[in-house]
């Protein structure tokens, strides 16, 4: 019950993070250089699109009159029309958002299990060699810029030992459906998963290292120890149990980091997602699928980071108030 | 006399800042009363100790008296002059005149200015001196606090002092503009046994040359006997008995007090004492019981008590307390309603 | 300013700080040198396309036959001034601002922070990306963009900071003698809050690093800037052809970020060296077997303690924090152990656990619990691989903490805590036993049995701390060690917990050493007092006889120190303050602070003095004094 109204409350909180977001959005269009009505349905537009974008955006309203048209337009789901296809951006996003959900995803997996892992192993030794050589491993693993260590795997991997698929998401012809399609994916992943897991796991060693040896300097693991537990439950009652709170809380934070790190190794994999799309929209200077992005990207970090909030809620009793 | 400091029905209210959303839904914390209709009086060149638990209110009390906070009602006289809403230059000088010390000696100085950098700070605010001057005051102070010598120590920094050592030259600091007044809050609790006694004989060396007055806030009612001429006793933001240092040690009138001196050991004696068990813990803050709102913990309490509350019963000229039974248990102690 | 030079100090002391900041330092000199290095054009074409690395191009040329290290060199150039200017932009910005929120509070504060916090939500990136798309491609748009999403950042720091130090004692000292609010955030806020705040600086020229290439490599880089990110982009076309291409701008730029990065995490450090070694899992010491001439469980003193000494290791130096400790407590006995912080009084008492921090040794003691050596020549005993102590803890000698709020697993409830403590030590006990037992104990602590279910938070103090002791109490040890049981509590719940850590030491027949700075405290609940000064028990007797009969000047000290509530009002007495503990190793610690001391004792250490029967003191007048009066004081 008390949990119940807790995610009431969190959920409330999000709607003015989201209109501000949305509000950043419709100054920016206004702020920037160029016609605005150019600006949302494209240089080679013809003039009854022009007009239908003018009236749909209120642009010969007043000022304020525009943002509540805007605003009304953008939380109905409609983000305009992309100029290359004439598509409702929305749909050109939505279908790219499995892709990225599914590189991220395995990516964060990958790095926060392995990356808890090393950094609870070493935090039980702070301050030894091995503790310092993690530690500086890991700082330069996330210092890496992660398209660069895409296009190096891609170097080693596909060009020189051939071994693995350079880009793409599926082999053009391979198997379509069963089995043999789902493990064709998983091949093509292997390299993009890599580059990326590669930068968060530096990341997720050196936040757990950090939020475990903290804990473990708490007095109740004093206390732990003065009972005569193991130190196996030390570390798994006492210290990972506490610890997971802060890295819970970061996991959701950094989400935003994490899509920005999908998008760039997308663009050197070609897989077919939303960094992909992004891409191409810049290429083609596709301005309503950049802004479009944007939002829905803020959204899916807002509602991460809710879920974390709500998941901390539920792994630490002193939350709910 | 005219009290040099008199604080008047003083009340302090503390929103405890519902958020906007939870306001929405009707559901608003409530205002935490720290101060309730406290009146007290500090004659010139004496001590009146304010002795309470944490959440008496009594930090409130000492932070309402420097002007720190405003309180939400009642007034504040300084030499029988309202200065409740001082401000400007009125309140400068004021604030020349009725100084602080801390608790924390630790933090008392900023860490990256010398002792002397730190005590020079007030005299630049209030005084127009030559550096010379003030760098003469600035060291015969440091004498004046048994800190030899001087000029060692007003080149130092505060990280290589000890805890006494910074706390006398926080007493430097609020004495430094001869105030008439200086709010001490808990000075001495963070200090070591043997480090403590030395700042207390220091204030009240101070105190016979200087003939400033002190309101000596600590939770210690030992502290408070040995530094004070009067002592306050407050609970849950009122003041439960009030009275000169001695009567009330010994014959005192609220059921509160005489549990608190049953608490200090005998320091001089070994040996077990009887100790009374109370009802209940502290109520948490902001919920103050009705009737009397020490009742849920007290040993003689009736169903008075829990209904009404208490009158302030005159014991003695200028000995009262806040209780029902204030008679009785001045005469009989904790013993007066059972017997 | 001193503090400056330590700082610097700090990060060069470790191997990747030195490294760190002598990469960023030589980046630095190599961006502001660049135009008088005798470098190749970096974007003047050649005829010489995609030549591999070689004597004449270290690092290749490129598809325009440009001399990809130069390049590199001047890419330097782009990434310091984007990395520079946006880090600067928003630490100004972020500072102020940051500052103002904290400072103020109040309704500026939570608007502000709401802003802050959305900008922690929001994907700064795209935000970046969005903007230079929208304005325009350039180095300056791009500084200003990412400044843009930074503040927040910087400001969200700053504002922490100021909330701490707002609360300060010199903050509030400060405007208690009549500074004005914009002097006191010039003198005192400002100065002692920014350090954090330029730390997290190199953490933010390495982000605007990796966001500017970030942007060039999705083709949003500035044209005409030889940028690392462009590089990349570029040599991504010809990755087959000339790897170089994008192999070394990609090193380049790794190689700063982590510098940055890693002199990031090393001023943090150099802020707060205990960050780097606190924690940890205990280390593994030394075992010894158990001695053949024990007496045996059940028999002999419940505590026997010979020659204990610990040290700790702090940087280089060594210092004994208990030195040479003998003492025993009989069975059913309870001895309390007085001292002034420091004096060493709770390391003897984690030392008798063996939960000392991972920093301490034993230089030497013996130590057996119940008839059982645990301890012996400094050296932990074990069987088979199998630490003594191990097996005693919780079921002969427990312990009750400090009433910090910490002494209780935050995550778990105090039934659970409780239950899981017995089932470790009553192998197949179930689980309702546990909890029979659980509310058995609180029957006899006197809480009822309702607040089991609670988590310590939702416990007062006083509450919490009778948990810990219904916790200690769950096996029905022998002997219990408390240490400053009630110090953070108020005034009559101490006297509260005190009573009743006594009387359940009657009841249960129990031995306890109570750990205290408090002599009072001490007096009425144990038979015996030991006075600890600076690692040594330099006095030790009955209770009663301890103050009747002080016979070391510091036991004097600290009882004439007290002031009383009943007698006539006496001046108390009170030593200088310490200012070098360690003066001269044969002679008498106290010396420098005592009022007696004479040549012998600041030459030679004190033999024990034993008085009578039970009663020593380490002072070479120990039988010599006699108490003195103190003035009485008139008011």
């Amino acid at each position: 019950m008390r949990l119940l109204r807790y995610v009431f409350y969190r959920v409330l909180q999000i709607v003015p993070v989201a209109l501000i977001v949305v509000v950043i959005n419709f100054l920016l269009i206004h702020l920037a250089p160029g016609d605005v009505s150019i600006l949302l349905a494209g240089e080679d537009a013809n003039p009854e699109f022009m007009a239908t974008i003018r009236e749909r955006y209120g642009l010969d309203e007043p000022f304020l009159q525009q943002l509540w048209s805007y605003l009304v337009t953008i939380l109905s789901g409609d983000f305009g029309q992309s100029y290359r296809t004439g598509e409702p951006v929305i749909g050109l996003i939505m279908e790219r958002v499995p892709a990225t959900l599914l590189l991220a995803g395995s990516s964060l997996a990958v790095a926060a299990i392995l990356g808890t892992a090393i950094g609870t192993a070493i935090a039980r030794r702070p301050g030894s060699f091995l503790d310092t050589a993690i530690t500086t491993l890991s700082i330069a693993l996330f210092s890496i810029p992660v398209f660069w260590l895409g296009l190096m795997l891609i170097l080693f991997f596909a060009v020189r030992l051939q071994l693995l698929p350079s880009s793409g998401m599926i082999t053009i012809g391979g198997p379509r459906d069963g089995l043999g399609h789902i493990l064709d994916i998983l091949w093509h992943m292997v390299l993009p998963v890599a580059a990326l897991a590669t930068v968060w796991l530096g990341q997720y060693v050196r936040l757990a290292r950090v939020s475990v040896s903290e804990v473990l300097a708490e007095s109740y693991v004093t206390t732990g120890r003065a009972i005569g537990y193991p130190e196996r439950t030390i570390m798994t009652r006492f210290g990972l149990r506490n610890a997971l709170l802060p890295l819970v809380t970061v996991l959701g934070l950094e989400l935003g980091l994490l899509l920005t790190g999908a998008v760039l190794t997308e663009t050197v994999f070609a897989w077919p997602g939303l960094g992909r799309l992004i891409y191409e929209a810049i290429l083609a200077r596709d301005t309503p699928i950049i802004m479009g992005a944007f939002v829905i990207m803020s959204f899916t970090v807002m509602i991460a980071s809710l879920v974390t909030d709500i998941l901390y809620a539920a792994l630490d009793p002193r939350v709910r108030l | 006399m005219t009290p040099i400091l008199e604080l008047a029905a003083l009340r302090m209210v503390y929103d405890t800042g519902t958020g906007l959303l939870a306001r929405l839904a009707g559901r608003s914390a409530p205002a935490v009363v720290a101060v309730d209709d406290v009146n007290l009086r500090l004659a010139p060149g004496s001590t009146l100790a304010l002795v309470g638990e944490s959440g008496s209110g009594k930090t409130t009390t000492g932070r309402i008296a420097t002007l720190q906070e405003r309180p939400t009602g009642g007034a504040v006289f300084y030499g029988g002059r309202e200065v409740t809403d001082l401000k400007g230059a009125a309140l400068k000088t004021y604030r020349r005149d009725v100084q602080m010390i801390f608790q924390n000696p630790y933090e008392a100085l900023d860490p990256r200015l010398t002792v002397g950098q730190s005590l020079a700070e007030p005299l630049e605010l209030h005084l127009k001196q030559s550096a010379a001057e003030r760098r003469a005051l600035v060291l015969a102070t440091l004498e004046a606090v048994e800190l030899p010598p001087a000029a060692a120590f007003a080149a130092s920094y505060p990280a290589n002092l000890s805890g006494g050592q910074l706390q006398r030259i926080a007493i430097a600091r609020a004495l430094i503009t001869r105030p008439k007044v200086v709010i001490a809050d808990e000075p001495v609790s963070m200090l070591d046994v043997s480090i403590r006694s030395g700042v207390m004989n220091l204030m009240l060396d101070l105190q016979r040359q200087m003939g400033v007055s002190y309101l000596y806030i600590t939770h210690d009612l030992a502290v408070a006997r040995y530094m004070s001429d009067r002592i306050a006793v407050m609970y849950l933001g009122a003041v439960m008995e009030e009275g000169p240092t001695e009567t009330l040690v010994a014959h005192a009138g609220h059921p509160y007090t005489r549990l608190l001196i049953s608490a200090v050991p005998d320091r001089h004696a070994s040996g077990r004492r009887d100790r009374i068990r109370l009802k209940s813990d502290p109520a948490s803050q902001g919920k103050v019981p009705s009737g009397c709102r020490f009742h849920p913990r007290c040993p003689l309490s009736q169903p008075v008590c829990a209904t009404t509350p208490p009158p302030v019963v005159e014991l003695a000229p200028g000995h009262s307390a806040a209780c029902h039974f204030a008679p009785a248990v001045a005469r009989d102690g904790l013993a007066a309603v059972h017997a | 300013m001193g503090r400056g030079l330590r700082l610097l100090r700090g990060v060069v002391s470790t191997v990747p700080g030195a490294l760190s900041l002598a990469v960023v330092l030589l980046a630095l000199v190599v961006a502001l040198a660049a135009p008088w290095l005798d470098l190749a054009d970096p974007v003047a074409m050649g005829r010489e396309v995609y030549k591999a690395p070689s004597a004449a191009h270290w690092f290749g040329t490129d598809n325009f036959g440009r001399d990809v290290f130069s390049r590199v060199i001047w890419g330097t150039r782009v990434a310091l001034v984007v990395a520079i200017g946006s880090a600067v932009l928003s630490i100004v910005v972020g500072a102020i601002i940051g500052a103002i929120a904290g400072y103020f509070g109040g309704l500026v504060d939570a608007a502000l922070s709401r802003l802050f916090d959305v900008f922690l939500l929001i994907p700064t990136f795209f935000l970046v990306l969005l903007i230079v798309a929208l304005f325009g491609a350039s180095l300056p748009m791009t500084m200003f963009a990412i400044a843009l999403t930074t503040w927040p950042r910087s400001a969200r720091i700053m504002r922490s900071q100021v909330l701490s130090l707002k609360s300060r004692v010199y903050v509030q000292a400060a405007l208690a003698s009549g500074a004005s609010h914009r002097q006191v955030i010039v003198r005192h806020v400002i100065p002692n809050g920014i350090a954090p705040i330029l730390t997290d600086g190199a953490l933010l020229m390495g982000l605007a690093v990796l966001t500017e290439a970030g942007l060039s490599f999705l083709g949003l880089g500035d044209q005409n800037s030889v940028s690392w990110g462009r590089m990349i982009f570029e040599g991504q076309r010809q990755l087959r052809l000339a790897p170089w291409m994008s192999i070394a701008p990609g090193v380049a730029m790794l190689v700063l970020v982590a510098s940055l990065n890693l002199l990031g995490d090393a001023l943090n450090y150099a802020m707060n060296p205990q960050l780097r070694t606190r924690g940890g899992a205990p280390r593994r010491r030394g075992t010894a077997p158990p001695p053949a001439d024990e007496p045996g469980e059940g028999h002999g003193a419940i505590l026997r303690v010979d020659n204990l000494s610990l040290a700790y290791r702090v940087g280089r130096r060594q210092i004994v924090a208990v030195d040479g400790v003998s003492f025993s407590l009989s069975r059913g006995g309870s001895l309390g152990i007085v001292g002034e912080s420091g004096c060493g009084k709770s390391s003897l008492g984690s030392a008798l656990l063996q939960t000392v921090p991972n920093n301490a040794d034993f230089l030497s003691g013996t130590v057996s619990i119940d008839g059982q050596t645990v301890l012996a020549g400094g050296r932990p005993i074990a069987r088979q691989g199998r630490l003594r102590i191990d097996a005693l803890r919780w079921t002969h000698i427990a312990t009750i903490f400090q009433s910090a709020m910490n002494a209780l697993n935050p995550v778990a409830t105090v039934e659970r805590q409780l239950v899981d403590a017995y089932r470790h030590h009553r192998r197949g006990a179930s689980r309702a036993e546990a909890r029979e037992r659980a509310g058995a104990v609180f029957d006899l602590i006197g809480v009822p049995r309702s607040r089991l279910n609670a988590y310590p938070h939702e416990l007062s103090g006083g509450m919490r701390q009778r948990a810990m002791i219904a916790l200690s109490l769950m096996l029905e040890p022998k002997l219990i060690i408390a240490d400053e049981p009630t110090t953070a509590l108020d005034m009559l719940i101490q006297d509260q917990i005190l009573g009743e850590i006594e009387e359940l030491r009657r009841r249960l027949g129990l031995s306890l050493i109570l750990v205290s700075h408090d002599m009072g405290a001490v007096s009425e609940t144990c038979e015996r007092v030991a006075v600890m000064y600076a690692g040594r028990i330099v006095e030790s007797a009955p209770t009663s006889v301890i103050f009747s009969r002080p016979s070391h000047p510091y036991t004097r000290a600290l009882i004439d120190a007290l002031p009383d509530l009943t007698g006539a009002r006496r001046k108390l007495a009170s030593l200088p303050a310490v200012t070098d503990q360690a003066t001269c190793l044969d002679a008498c610690r106290f010396a420098p602070r005592c009022p007696h001391a004479t040549d012998l004792c600041r030459t030679v250490s004190p033999p024990v003095v034993t008085l009578m029967d039970g009663h020593d003191a380490e002072c070479h007048y120990a039988a010599d004094f006699a108490p003195q009066p103190r003035e009485e004081l008139v008011r």
